[in-house]
């Protein structure tokens, strides 16, 4: 009677020993571990630093264009003719969206909603966003940014796989999307006021939250990418 | 043959469950099953010296666990790997006491033979 006892305690014992033997064995052989430690330990490094690299250009591209501003205000200082080119560039610059720019306008929050109600969880689409921008546009809009991605006239939205790319970022359809744009703040609302309107097709049919706030101030942050042109040749 | 039943089914419902170890905690989990099968060794010598006691077991068994898990855990964050002194431990351990288990059932078996052929 004792000994069956020893041996129901061990056994017992022996169960949970098991468990975690066979759920170690499976944990070691599924796809997540074919990278060692020190494989992933390495990666991880290699994140680090390569992040801290990029962190330190950053800083660098920064300190160069405050040298670049500097000279160009200290040339167009002298000069008539370098003050007039100054001028142009400063307002090339604005338009091409690669300056931070700063004015009234409105803030998007489009929440994809992840309860379970008839068909499950609903994601934004690209042609939502496009659709967004160009009323955006048309309603008078100076400056837009998806995400704090800027939109300026090279910039890409489409999906990706499972996520929507913007300016070769990638964000996660199922994630909110913060749209902001410069404009006079009512015209901008209003256009999506309209009934039957984009803001009540994508809350209605597609199941997306659209909160649309007015701001007095707005600071959109400027193209972060290089742009380079291949292929054209300017024209007369 | 209790503790041998007891082994296959927990490998088994391990197999058919559908859970998975964090990765985070893939470190801690194989020292974790080393205290755990010192523990089970422990016990079955004990079972043998007839002095097996089920408290002193189980506490061992569970207190050796969360203690190997908890040094690694400390190792860790002290990057020293502390889970060293662990491993060392409970493997000469586990030698030891298969040592001995081996002794006695040797012994038992012997004396069995000696009880017949008298």
């Amino acid at each position: 009677m004792k000994k069956l006892k020893y041996q129901l305690t061990i056994g017992l014992v022996c169960i949970i020993l098991g468990l975690m033997i066979s759920l170690q064995f499976k944990s070691t052989y599924s796809n997540r571990s074919k990278y060692s430690y020190k494989r992933i330990e390495d990666l991880v490094n290699e994140v680090e630093t390569l992040r801290k690299q990029r962190d330190d250009l950053s800083a660098k591209v920064k300190e160069y264009q405050s040298k670049v501003d500097e000279i160009e205000k200290s040339v167009s200082s002298e000069n008539e003719v370098a003050n007039q080119m100054k001028t142009e560039l400063d307002n090339l610059r604005v338009l091409s969206g690669l300056t931070d720019v700063e004015g009234p306008g409105i803030i998007m929050t489009l929440t994809p909603s992840n309860e379970i109600k008839n068909d499950g969880t609903t994601m934004i689409y690209s042609t939502d966003i496009i659709d967004i921008i160009n009323e955006l546009n048309a309603a008078g809009a100076e400056a837009i940014s998806i995400n704090e991605q800027r939109y300026v006239g090279s910039t890409q939205i489409k999906e990706a796989g499972a996520a929507i790319k913007i300016n070769d970022e990638k964000f996660s359809p199922i994630e909110p999307f913060t749209i902001k744009a410069i404009g006079d703040p009512k015209i901008l609302e209003g256009a999506f006021k309209m009934p039957g309107g984009i803001k009540d097709k994508l809350e209605e049919l597609a199941g997306i939250n659209v909160k649309i706030t007015q701001v007095q101030n707005i600071k959109i942050l400027k193209y972060n990418k290089n742009i380079q042109y291949k292929f054209i040749k300017t024209g007369r | 043959m209790i503790p041998l039943i007891g082994l296959i089914i927990g490998i088994l419902i391990g197999l058919f469950l559908k859970v998975d170890i964090p990765a985070s905690l893939t470190s801690y989990v194989p020292v974790a099953i080393l205290a755990a099968l010192d523990s089970v060794f422990g016990g079955l010598r004990a079972a043998l010296e007839n002095k097996f006691d089920s408290e002193i077991f189980i506490s061992g068994f569970f207190g050796n666990i969360v203690l190997a898990a908890g040094l690694t855990y400390l190792g860790d964050q002290l990057n020293v790997p502390i889970y060293l002194a662990a491993v060392l431990v409970f493997g000469s351990r586990l030698f030891n006491n298969f040592a001995i288990i081996r002794r006695k059932l040797i012994e038992k078996g012997r004396d069995r033979i000696i009880n017949r052929e008298e």
